[in-house]
């Protein structure tokens, strides 16, 4: 437990194994609203310290925090089961007519699809959390890295990007943008930024007759492997003021909506090369109007003193002895 | 016996008024000093000048202005019976009743005592000639004549004697000015190019005159004046440049501000900071030199084209423009103040270096805003941080900078 700066904080692992543990004993009594206390209880613990640097650094948090989604494997493992029971009760039994046999293939394509997504996702979210080693976050550092297949331990690679967010970092939303790193769901090195691309969607869709709509909040970051990096966001304002803050970080970059990525990242190896030397030209431009500032340039020598000025009371005195 | 004064003072009012030359004004002093103890009021009353500062001669003359001995001086040149003294006491308001009863010894009255100085003037003395001219210019004629609005029919007819008596000032300055004393252009040039109400209406193309045949005469300070004139001039620029060049040479300081601002600006001349900087150290030899440490310290503190970024430079400099009263680089100070830059931490001197200014600037704006929105010295107020960083929009590290705060839903600005 931490009683510094503010009041006590529960220390990883403990305070998911709390949180575990409080859902699990209150869920008999309160159900799901034991869910929003934890909530709750994390938001408070947030709010009282603002700007504290999560145990272990951005990076490791980012990854811990995947054990929240297997919430969604508890979905999944739930869909999988209810697929799996109509799927397995309709084994032995006769079909005659064609939905028969249609609800049952539906249930075991299902029960499939879920159990996967279960497995997947479950696997995905352990791994992450306890093997930081081979959690995405680290695959995308490494993935930015010159020679990743040279990559210093992931210690070392999160220790990179976690100096740079803590010292020169801005937090909009789920995103922290440093002066050499981007913090998101991957993460991205600001010199190998080629195009930043924001998406602002609401996603309609018809089902049973019904309306749905799903709102979509995503920052893309290609880098000048043309690989792309993934951040989903929860407030629109914040996805704008990141993609202004990357803005002034990278000048040079592409800059558009979702629609024109696919269009920046299929562009021809031609059309890459050129892209690719114009963006170059203007950095070095940049980068050379800066750097200028600190470079060795003239430091003028003290002029040739000229005549100093004459104490006339001194001269007037000494002359009357 | 010189042929107006001792030799000593024709050598000394030779060397520190008709000539530009620091080196040969230093040298009269010893002289001067040791005339003045040897009982000769006129070189007291020369040495008294050189101390009162430099609106008593030439800005650069090498002299270190000391009241408590000018007034020692003055004292000592009426007491040894100087006219000179008188006059120049008089001007300065140091001919007390106890000095005037001094004087007495000497002349039984103040109009015996500028007789004595007319005649020299009247001599071909050019110094004497520029106080002459004084006594008309600033209305010591009064007072010498003894006179008063009584002693006129009406206060119409004083008025009229008073304008008439100071115009007779400028024959006097123009003959002295003419004849090798370019300080005696001083007063007559400001007369036409202010005008005097009642007595004439400013005549600025002939103060221009003025300043150019004093140019012409080769004074470096009427080079550097009569420059002002043409530099904004169309096709006269170069001339412009040549003129403060000259000056320059001769030891007028402050041209070096506008040769170094011409090379900083590349308009006339191919861009050139180093050359730049380095006519801005020649003019900060100069301990009252503003336009050199401002502009110096600029370029110390943007650090580009050539010159080493170097903030503790650029503080030191605009602090020294600072001390002279002059705000024209708070902005760029208080950035120093407001980060640390070559200096202290210290944000409540920044923010009081910029709350002088009546100027806006990127600079400033984004210094503001940055004390205001973290609350350094003052109570936290984003909102008014805010307020400051939206009007530098075209400033990436104030737009940098906004990007910590969001207005909420009700309005409110809070930190991301």
């Amino acid at each position: 437990m931490d009683r510094g700066n503010g009041g006590f904080r529960l220390k990883w692992p403990w305070n998911w194994v709390v949180c575990g543990l409080f859902v699990a004993a209150a869920w008999y009594f309160i159900g799901i609203f034991s869910l929003l206390l934890v909530a709750l209880f994390l938001w408070w613990q947030k709010k009282r310290h603002p700007d504290a640097v999560p145990q272990g650094g951005y990076c490791l948090d980012r990854t811990r925090k995947r054990l929240a989604r297997l919430l969604w494997s508890v979905l999944y493992l739930f869909l999988a089961a209810g697929g799996g029971v109509v799927f397995f009760m309709g084994f032995g039994e006769e079909k005659t007519e064609i939905s028969d046999w249609a609800v049952w293939i539906v249930s075991g394509g299902a029960f499939l699809l879920f159990a996967g997504c279960f497995l997947y996702e479950t696997y995905t979210d352990l791994r992450d959390a306890f093997c930081p080693a081979k959690s995405r976050l680290a695959r995308s550092i490494r993935s930015q890295l010159p020679y990743p297949d040279e990559a210093p331990p992931v210690g070392e690679l999160f220790a990179m990007v976690d100096k740079d967010i803590e010292a020169n970092g801005q937090w909009f939303d789920r995103v922290a943008i440093g002066k050499e790193w981007v913090l998101g769901d991957d993460v991205s090195a600001i010199p190998r930024i080629r195009g930043v691309f924001s998406r602002d969607e609401i996603k309609v869709h018809y089902s049973n007759g019904r309306r749905q709509s799903a709102r979509i909040i995503e920052l893309y970051i290609v880098d000048d492997r043309r690989q792309v990096q993934t951040t989903g966001m929860r407030k629109p304002a914040e996805l704008q003021a990141a993609v202004t803050c990357l803005r002034l970080r990278v000048p040079e970059a592409r800059f558009g909506g979702y629609e024109s990525m696919s269009a920046f990242t299929g562009q021809t190896e031609e059309e890459w090369q050129a892209m690719e030397r114009d963006f170059r030209r203007r950095r070095d431009q940049r980068l050379a109007q800066a750097e200028g500032q600190t470079r060795g340039g003239y430091t003028p020598e003290p002029p040739p003193a000229s005549v100093p000025r004459q104490d006339i009371a001194m001269i007037w005195k000494n002359s009357k002895k | 016996m010189g042929k107006y004064f001792s030799d000593v003072v024709d050598n000394a009012i030779e060397a520190i008024y008709y000539t530009y030359d620091q080196e040969r004004a230093a040298s009269v002093l010893q002289p001067l000093a040791d005339a003045a103890n040897a009982g000769d009021g006129d070189a007291a009353y020369i040495l008294s000048r050189c101390t009162s500062g430099p609106q008593y001669s030439w800005d650069y003359h090498p002299f270190q202005p000391d009241d408590d001995t000018t007034e020692q001086l003055i004292r000592q040149s009426i007491i040894n019976g100087s006219a000179m003294g008188v006059l120049g006491a008089m001007r300065c308001g140091m001919l007390t009743p106890e000095m005037e009863q001094a004087m007495k010894a000497h002349y039984p009255s103040l109009r015996e005592v500028w007789n004595a100085v007319y005649e020299k003037a009247q001599a071909g003395c050019l110094f004497a000639m520029n106080m002459i001219g004084n006594t008309y210019f600033w209305l010591d004629i009064v007072r010498i004549e003894n006179r008063s609005p009584e002693d006129f029919p009406s206060k119409a007819a004083f008025g009229q004697w008073l304008r008439e008596n100071e115009l007779k000032c400028l024959p006097w300055f123009e003959k002295a000015f003419e004849g090798g004393m370019g300080f005696a252009g001083r007063n007559m040039y400001n007369l036409y190019y202010d005008g005097e109400e009642g007595v004439m209406a400013a005549d600025k193309s002939k103060a221009e005159a003025i300043a150019r045949r004093g140019a012409e005469l080769g004074y470096p300070d009427w080079q550097e004046r009569y420059a002002g004139f043409l530099l904004n001039r169309e096709g006269r620029a170069q001339e412009a440049l040549d003129l403060y060049t000259a000056a320059a040479k001769q030891g007028q300081l402050s041209s070096w501000y506008y040769i170094g601002k011409t090379h900083q600006e590349g308009k006339l001349v191919a861009k050139d900071c180093v050359k730049a900087m380095r006519c801005y150290e020649l003019g900060l030899q100069d301990p009252g030199q503003i336009g050199c440490a401002n502009k110096a310290g600029e370029l110390f503190f943007q650090g580009k084209d050539g010159i080493s970024q170097d903030y503790a430079r650029a503080v030191q400099l605009f602090e020294r423009a600072h001390s002279l009263k002059n705000t024209w680089g708070n902005d760029m100070l208080g950035i120093c103040y407001l980060f640390g830059h070559g200096c202290q931490k210290d944000p409540q001197r920044a923010l009081m270096l910029f709350q002088e200014v009546d100027y806006s600037t990127d600079l400033l704006n984004y210094g503001l805003g940055t004390i205001y929105s973290e609350g350094l010295g003052v109570p936290q107020d984003i909102k008014k941080g805010v307020e400051y960083f939206q009007k530098c929009k075209n400033y990436a590290p104030a737009q940098e900078a906004m990007l910590k705060f969001k207005k909420t839903l009700f309005g409110k600005w809070v930190r991301r």
